[in-house]
């Protein structure tokens, strides 16, 4: 026994010390190999409790005042090496009102698919007190405050809930195909408004109930010098609501609007074919093109006939589109690089009269014609310089053309075009100071505008004209005659090792012309955005960044009062700016092995100003809009896999705007809104994380 | 010779302990003092004798993705996008720092980008990359590892919830007009930027992730495609014409206030010309009118903005107010 005794004890020593030596090393270097190379998972849950207001702050995830929240993250993958099949499953904010979760299996460079589903609320922050009854229908009651009609709060939202699937099969040759669905239900509610011709006009919902739908089928090919892209794309829209009907005691709807019905979206859908394609000449040039059609279709029945006893429009729309690019590497210092593109809108909707005509209006009684056909060609050039820089050069045109209606409401343009000519210096490849400058210089111009007409009395007739007084012709902003200057700059400096900044700067200048000598319109316009960033890193465990930016925009323009033609004309014109002002501070700190925070404040200040000047005109009040955010996360790891999370979110809204202000409503509508707002969010969860 | 039980008893642990360490000091020898196995990619080791996850450039976190996914015949090495680097693999003699692989990827490589990035179209030209050669991206010098994250489980841009940020590390202004409080779900992660945008390159404007800024909207907004009965012509043309989706201060994202939106384009023949007030006047009089500002402005009447479809005997159906 003693022996035994004695032979024993040594070999427990040994295995011991083997297990201390290698044992434990071996099994500790594999793990943690296997850690850093496998996929890695995560499950994390926790509570939310949010008090405070919560308009702005909730106005996407669904909270609100004193709710306590569960929720919970997902994040799986899990591989099988010997086959490289994935499996993951991804869930977010799955006990909110914005949750997603999806599912996907692969057995990568062979098969594929997934399904996903996802919500999303919107919730308005706006609260009205309104009379209005079957809010929420499509027969709707307007009812009169002033009458004793009782109100109650309404807040509007939507909320969508779509499902999407999809499947890959690659088929060997670098061929592919590729599925996708998707369907997506819309529900809810939104503000709306009814014209009341001469008086008030009332508060009334839109109720919401529409589904879209996609089915995509692409083939794909991938070869060394050719890839082809290829497929269907079908969209279909359905809107469950047809038209709103409103109803409301005698005399409270006015004149000839007493038609109580307003038509909603109706039920759409457009078939799509497109082939892509990419060919590599050589090493260094390389060129791709794109086909694609489309017809759009709109059969939905009208909620009435029309006066000819149309049931429907029977629109159809055809778009083409052909883009041919070819991008070189011409020699070892220039590149060039040029695209041409042809897209085509061709309305075929057929044109009936809808609505018996008034001599003295604009519009003729037949629906337009809406075609259009734009061509673009683009050239630009890069030719490397020594000390890592580069000169750009670059032209580009757009010419657009667009089918004239037989009677306008606004000054028309058949034909616009512009042409843009660019120059830069870059700098990159550089260890620490890397950038680039350009001026970009643009003139558009086109056809003779074609004035607002009046049916009957001859085309292209101005108000102004008509009665023989001053032209009061507008040059619609996207059509004018316009000449833009805008130059750009930015640099990335790497101060030191563990300082690096960033600075961006752009200023722009539009010069708009008008029609015919008239002092009306559209007339300046100025646009200058500078933003600053830095980041530091104090040392290993310790970083933090801050950034500020700044952006004002300001237009200037010309319009004239005058409804009756009769009456007196008042010329006046705003100088509209608006002057963003944003900053942020972050920081990273890993104060222990286990404990990690961050913190994070964002503040910004935004002001409308609307500068009216005119007789008898008061310029309206500036809009102010004030934002604090604060964030602070702690990330305290219990175990290597496993840890707990605690969040604080401060959220602070400060405004003066006065939009919502006042009710114009003649039923009485009005908002309840607090226009300061604070949010308070707690949260704290646990999470693990595995291998 | 007679061999004493006990001697033997008494060495046996010492021999064993011995050969043990011996044993444990070959298995080392083989796995990390000489000959090293590949942990991940085919040929690594030579890589990851030095580039464990303690040096200062970790590589073997690229196990994690689809790029260390073995199984997949497409799978490359790390010379597949880093090139040979004989010098890099074996210092040599005379030189005092050691060279950087033959292509490579830090922030101040000084592998030129178009090269950087011929290695990730050597595999991905097809598909959605289709356009690169001719996008502002490309022209612009951006390379695909200044937005991507190769050797990481979790490349931020390829998640909703973080790309943004990797997008304002040059889109500034963006960063700044998400925050507004007319906006895009962007912040809660519901809406990215690839959404709307293809970085890679695409046949539409602006990168359009369609062929058209109308095209991508209504992917989503498909009640606003149409055809309407009454439309309205930039609905057609260019959302942006009146919409800014980053997000302004203005409500429905609308780049200006109304009236003085809708007064850019159109003539004051009628009442398009009144002045917004907040002092409530008698209506028609060419004087200052709230309802053209407060609550819903020009929208309050035209109500339809986006396209009407009512056929009723009325010319006020086109103003898009049925």
């Amino acid at each position: 026994m003693k022996i035994r005794q004695e032979f024993n004890f040594p070999l427990t020593a040994v295995a011991a010390g083997l297990l201390l030596a290698f044992g434990p090393a071996h099994a500790q270097e594999s793990e943690d190999v296997a850690r850093l190379i496998h996929p890695d998972s995560s499950v994390s849950a926790g509570v939310g409790h949010v008090n405070g207001d919560t308009g702005f702050f909730g106005q996407y995830t669904g909270q609100k005042d004193g709710d306590t929240d569960l929720n919970a993250d997902v994040d799986v993958n899990r591989r099988d090496d010997a086959t490289g099949t994935w499996l993951r499953v991804k869930g977010r904010n799955l006990g909110l009102d914005n949750r997603d979760l999806r599912v996907e299996h692969e057995r990568q460079g062979n098969w594929g698919y997934f399904i996903e589903y996802g919500e999303l609320k919107r919730q308005d922050p706006l609260k009205f007190i309104t009379p209005l009854g079957g809010r929420d229908s499509t027969n709707q009651s307007i009812n009169l405050l002033k009458s004793g009609s009782p109100a109650s709060e309404f807040e509007p939202s939507t909320k969508r809930e779509s499902v999407r699937l999809g499947l890959d099969k690659t088929l060997g040759d670098g061929l592919t195909v590729q599925l996708r669905f998707r369907n997506e239900e819309k529900d809810g509610t939104r503000n709306f408004g009814f014209y009341n011709a001469g008086a008030s006009p009332m508060f009334i919902s839109e109720p919401i109930d529409q589904r879209t739908q996609e089915f995509e089928a692409t083939v794909g090919y991938a070869g060394k010098k050719l890839q082809l892209s290829g497929g269907y794309l079908g969209s279909f829209f359905h809107n469950g609501n047809n038209a709103i009907h409103l109803n409301a005691n005698p005399g409270v709807l006015t004149g000839y609007w007493a038609d109580p019905n307003i038509a909603l979206a109706p039920d759409n859908q457009e078939h799509g074919l497109h082939l892509s394609g990419g060919y590599n000449f050589t090493p260094s040039t390389r060129g791709t093109f794109k086909v694609a059609y489309t017809r759009g279709l709109q059969d939905d029945r009208f909620y009435r006939p029309g006066i000819t006893g149309q049931t429907s429009l029977d629109g159809k729309v055809d778009t083409s589109l052909v883009t041919f690019g070819l991008s070189s590497r011409v020699s070892s210092k220039l590149s060039l690089n040029g695209t041409l593109r042809y897209e085509d809108r061709d309305d075929k909707t057929p044109r009936r009269r809808y609505f018996n005509v008034s001599p003295a209006y604009t519009g003729s009684g037949f629906n337009n014609d809406t075609s259009r056909t734009n061509v673009s060609g683009k050239l630009d050039a890069t030719y490397r310089l020594p000390m890592s820089l580069s000169l750009i050069g670059g032209l580009e045109w757009d010419e657009r053309t667009r089918a004239v209606p037989e009677s306008r409401s606004l000054n028309w343009r058949s034909r616009t075009e512009e042409t843009s000519a660019r120059l830069g210096l870059r700098r990159s490849l550089a260890e620490n100071l890397k950038g680039s400058v350009s001026y970009v210089h643009s003139e558009r111009t086109g056809s003779s505008f074609k004035e607002t007409s009046l049916h009957k009395l001859g085309d292209f007739y101005s108000f102004g004209d008509f009665l023989g007084q001053t032209p009061r012709f507008i040059n619609p902003i996207h059509w004018a005659d316009r000449t833009r200057d805008k130059i750009k700059a930015n640099l990335d400096w790497a101060v030191v090792e563990a300082l690096s900044m960033q600075f961006v700067a752009q200023y722009s200048h539009d010069t708009y012309d008008s029609i015919g000598g008239s002092s009306f319109g559209n007339d300046k316009g100025r646009g200058a955005k500078y933003s600053v960033d830095a980041t530091y890193r104090l040392s290993e465990d310790a970083q933090i960044n801050a950034w500020a930016s700044r952006d004002d925009t300001r237009m200037r323009q010309r319009t004239i009062m005058g409804y009756t033609f009769t009456g007196p004309e008042v010329p006046w014109s705003a100088d509209l700016r608006t002057i963003g002002t944003a900053a942020g501070i972050g920081a990273q700190y890993r104060a222990t092995e286990k404990l990690r925070l961050d913190a994070q404040l964002q503040w910004s200040y935004d002001r409308s100003e609307y500068d009216m000047t005119g007789p008898g005109v008061t310029s309206l009040p500036d809009i102010t809009y004030r934002h604090v955010a604060f964030s602070l996360t702690a990330d305290y790891a219990v175990r290597r896999d496993a840890g707990v999370k605690l969040q604080y979110v401060f959220d602070k809204w400060k405004t003066n705007d006065w939009t919502w202000s006042e009710s114009i409503y003649g039923d009485g509508t009005f908002l309840d809104a607090d226009p300061n707002q604070h949010t308070n969010f707690i949260g704290v969860s646990a999470y693990y994380k595995w291998f | 010779m007679r061999v004493d039980s006990r001697s033997i008893r008494r060495w046996m642990p010492a021999a064993l302990l011995s050969i043990a360490m011996l044993c444990g000091a070959s298995a080392w020898a083989a796995e990390g003092g000489g000959e090293k196995k590949d942990l991940v990619l085919k040929g690594d080791a030579v890589c990851t004798r030095c580039h464990d996850e303690g040096e200062e450039k970790p590589v073997l976190s690229i196990g994690k993705t689809k790029h260390g996914t073995v199984a997949d015949s497409r799978t490359p090495t790390c010379t597949s996008c880093h090139g040979e680097s004989p010098t890099h693999i074996n210092k040599p003699e005379g030189v005092s720092e050691r060279p950087s692989p033959d292509v490579n990827y830090v922030k101040d490589s000084k592998t030129p980008i178009e090269k950087r990035n011929e290695t990730c179209l050597n595999c991905h030209s097809g598909s959605k990359r289709m356009f690169w050669s001719n996008s502002t991206h490309a022209q612009e010098d951006v390379a695909c590892t200044s937005c991507h994250q190769v050797h990481t489980q979790h490349d931020k841009v390829r998640d909703k919830t973080t790309q943004p940020e990797t997008c304002f590390n040059c889109h500034k202004d963006k960063r700044a007009e998400i925050e507004r409080p007319s906006r895009h779900p962007i912040k809660e992660g519901k809406v990215a930027c690839s959404d709307c945008h293809n970085p890679h390159g695409s046949a539409g404007p602006k990168l359009m992730a369609r062929d058209s800024v109308v095209a991508t909207c209504y992917s989503c907004h498909a009640d606003k495609r149409g055809p309407f009965l009454w439309s309205h012509q930039p609905v057609t043309e260019d959302c942006a014409i009146c919409h800014n989706p980053h997000g302004t201060t203005t409500p429905k994202m609308l780049k200006e206030r109304v009236p003085f939106l809708c007064q850019e384009c159109h003539e004051p023949g009628s009442h398009q010309g009144f002045a917004p007030s907040l002092t409530p006047y008698p209506k028609n009089n060419g004087m200052p009118q709230p309802d053209v500002v407060v609550a819903r402005g020009c929208m309050n009447c035209h109500t339809n903005i986006h396209g009407g479809s009512s056929p009723v005997n009325s010319s006020g159906a086109r103003s898009l107010v049925k």
